[in-house]
């Protein structure tokens, strides 16, 4: 029997100890210590030289938490460098990032506060560097996406805000830097504000919260310095931000990553991608559509377990061993996934060349690995200036860093979900030799291609029974 | 996820990564290194693939390491029936001699793998570093390209989300894979007491001294603690505010010592 505890189950009055003898553990036969549930993850965004990694390293000097040889470390690099105390060396520390003050790669930080734990992930804010933006933000929980009061909303502030809001993250604290350099903070404070109620009018600001990060004005301490601001410090605007819930009961989705021989019996492996999956549940393999029945899901060194869900990695046994291998996808039979070759999908786009029609790409989707060829752009979106513009009107010029429309045909049908329906069996890669040039989402099946399984899976069959099991496709 | 700390999760994330290395990346090799995260990563790749590990382990031998250590790989090798190939490192003569002293020390690993790989041609390489033990290992990637060389290009490392890894390299060159890569010192202690892991129990504090972090006896160093449990270590370690590689030399001669020798290659 699985236990779901939500993250709101675990909150209780600010004075909450370490001590959390109220919630239950998993499949009660573990005995741990008195533990928090995993870490909220924040990522940190915004425009370069806004001042991100220099408000993480801030954050963890009023906390308490550098050791004094870190502060020496970032004291000493910093009077070799000539400069006053710079607290994003805390994080960049690579020297190329010292000696150009930027951050390149996307780094993390633990820290714990108030009973709970934080991971904060500090991506790089210049363009060139948006891949590892990226793959900071993809798992992140909630966003601090950090605006120069001085400069005000820029280039890369409007592509992180859209790039968070793509990868699903809703939960954005922003925080306004640099006010101490402003001569009428309050005035300048308002009008920001508005203009990012504006931008970020799909998903409102958890806070918006004028800051120093120099000086360290509202990071963790309200400051007597803003006294017209009411709101909470950075911290306290975080403790708003709760880990990712469970999402709501979506159907079972299982890519199938291998299949291990032991003890003349087949393991099909792989990690729970949505819903839900017991022992005795009938299952849809695809791309054969043919039914198939838990057996059991095995573990080493203990026991099988009875059931499991989202984000576990299992091994399952069907009746009757049935083949299967990587690529193949196990889901739930009353609601199955798409299958089709020719689908749309929105990407953004990392490749500095477009993609251009009759491009061969390979498309990943779970553990599915398959070659597509671009079909049409029917769509560029420029992420700066909001407008969509057609690949005839832009000749495919522009598609880079923004968000391109694709139609594509794979070389083999996949199973894949809408975006709309769910987004994590929708996510995909795009690459071209061997170089990642989008990341994205299945939108939809092409109109004109078949959408059932079975209609798929007699003209696109790949893989046979075991021999001896007989066939029970319906 | 229901989860008690995190473990599940993190325990769940790390089986995914190493079952994704073992479908991708063949031939696949680990290194070992008998400490503590190698050594718990050893048992989530026995739970992985249901008791066996199917590719070898590699312990790159500098002769220096403790007694204790040696031991206890000779212990674990016998118990788990491990396919251990130990590849002696060369002398400290044949590394880079514009490192600073403790750091060629280290870096005779760096050589005794670039050996490993140029004979043996692995895909991928797994290894049990962790971000929070150092500032430039918090840059890595759970699926790191290295170049041909075997050197780690920080500028250009492919983006990684949503477990699509990178698995594409060029003949000759390799991945490193990182499976605990988000674990913590404190959540390296919990598996190993929830699991009942073994450790090497130089780990613990005798006499008013422990080792935090292991590594040659000629550039490492015990800590002050009375820490004589894994329950005493997690206490101790939710107080500290030192660095856990604090007793490694090599770490601190110079600020970029630790990333010049990783970018060389060094685990």
């Amino acid at each position: 029997m699985l236990l779901r505890c939500h993250p709101e189950a675990l909150e209780g009055p600010v004075t909450l100890t370490k001590s959390r003898s109220g919630v239950s553990l998993s499949k009660g036969e573990r005995q741990s210590p008195p533990i928090e549930q995993r870490p909220t993850r924040i990522v940190v965004a915004g425009h370069v030289d806004h001042g991100k990694s220099t408000l993480i390293g801030r954050l963890l000097y009023d906390l308490g938490l550098l050791h004094e040889s870190k502060i020496a470390d970032v004291l000493a690099s910093s009077a070799r460098r000539g400069t006053t105390p710079e607290w994003s060396y805390v994080l960049d520390s690579l020297q190329e990032e010292r000696d150009q003050a930027i951050t390149i790669d996307t780094t993390r930080l633990w820290f714990d506060h108030a009973g709970r734990r934080y991971t904060l992930i500090d991506a790089p804010g210049h363009r060139q560097f948006l891949a590892n933006m990226l793959s900071g933000a993809s798992e992140a929980d909630g966003a601090l996406l950090v605006i120069d009061a001085v400069a005000g909303i820029a280039g890369q502030t409007l592509r992180h805000a859209y790039l968070l809001r793509f990868l699903g993250i809703h939960n954005v604290v922003v925080a306004i830097n640099k006010i101490d350099l402003l001569e009428h903070p309050k005035q300048r404070i308002a009008g920001l504000t508005r203009e990012l109620n504006a931008l970020l009018h799909h998903t409102p600001p958890v806070a918006v919260v004028p800051i120093s990060a120099s000086l360290g004005t509202n990071v963790t301490e309200r400051s007597a310095s803003t006294p017209w601001y009411e709101g909470p410090t950075i911290l306290e605007a975080f403790a708003a931000i709760a880990p990712a819930a469970a999402p709501p009961q979506r159907a079972f989705r299982l890519p199938v990553q291998d299949v291990y021989r032991r003890n003349g019996e087949r393991i099909i492996v792989g990690t729970v991608a949505s819903g839900e999956v017991a022992a005795g549940d009938r299952l849809m393999l695809l791309p054969s559509a043919e039914h198939v029945t838990v057996e059991r899901l095995v573990r080493w060194p203990h026991d099988p377990i009875a059931a499991a869900a989202a984000g576990e990695s299992i091994g399952i046994v069907l009746s009757g061993d049935r083949f299967a291998g990587r690529g193949d996808t196990l889901a739930s039979p009353a609601s199955p996934p798409l299958f089709a070759r020719e689908l749309d999908v929105e990407a953004f786009w990392l490749a500095s060349l477009p993609p251009h029609r009759a491009d061969i790409l390979r498309l990943k989707r779970g553990t599915q690995d398959v070659r597509a060829a671009v079909v049409d752009v029917t769509e560029i979106h420029d992420i700066e200036s909001g407008t969509a513009v057609t690949l005839r009107l832009s000749k495919g010029t522009g598609a880079q860093h923004n968000i391109v429309r694709l139609r594509l045909r794979a070389g083999t049908p996949l199973a894949f979900d809408r975006r709309d329906d769910d987004a994590v069996n929708a996510r995909i890669v795009l690459l071209r030799t061997g170089t990642v040039v989008g990341v994205g989402f299945t939108v939809d099946a092409a109109p004109a291609a078949p959408r059932q399984p079975d209609t798929e899976r007699r003209r696109n069959s790949r893989r046979r029974y075991h021999a001896g099991t007989g066939g029970t496709a319906r | 996820m229901t989860d008690a700390g995190g473990l599940d999760e993190l325990e769940h994330h790390a089986i995914t990564i190493v079952r994704e290395a073992y479908a991708t990346l063949r031939p696949l090799a680990m290194l070992w290194s008998m400490g503590k995260d190698s050594t718990a990563l050893l048992w989530l790749i026995r739970k992985a693939f249901y008791g066996e590990i199917p590719f070898p382990l590699v312990q790159l031998d500098t002769g220096l390491e403790l007694d204790e250590v040696y031991a206890f790989r000779d212990r674990l090798a016998h118990e788990w029936q491990l396919d251990l190939r130990v590849e002696s490192c060369p002398p400290e003569e044949e590394v880079d001699q514009t490192l600073p002293p403790a750091t060629r020390a280290a870096a005779r690993k760096t050589e005794g793998l670039r050996a490993f790989l140029q004979r043996e041609n692995p895909r991928g390489v797994i290894v049990g570093i962790r971000r929070d033990e150092q500032a430039t290992r918090a840059k890595e990637r759970i699926f790191s390209p290295r170049t041909i060389g075997g050197t780690w290009d920080v500028r250009t490392q492919p983006p990684e989300l949503w477990g699509y890894y990178a698995t594409d390299v060029p003949h000759g060159a390799h991945v490193r894979v990182h499976p605990l890569l988000h674990w913590t010192e404190i959540d390296i202690w919990r598996y190993t007491k929830r699991e009942n892991i073994p450790y090497v129990d130089l780990y613990l504090a005798r006499n008013g001294i422990r080792y935090r972090s292991l590594g040659e006896k000629n550039i490492t160093v015990p800590i002050a603690s009375e820490a004589a449990s894994i329950d005493a270590i997690i206490a101790e370690l939710a107080a500290t505010r030192e660095p856990e590689r604090a007793g490694r030399t090599m770490d601190h001669e110079t600020e970029d010592s630790f990333e010049r020798l990783r970018t060389a290659g060094y685990m």
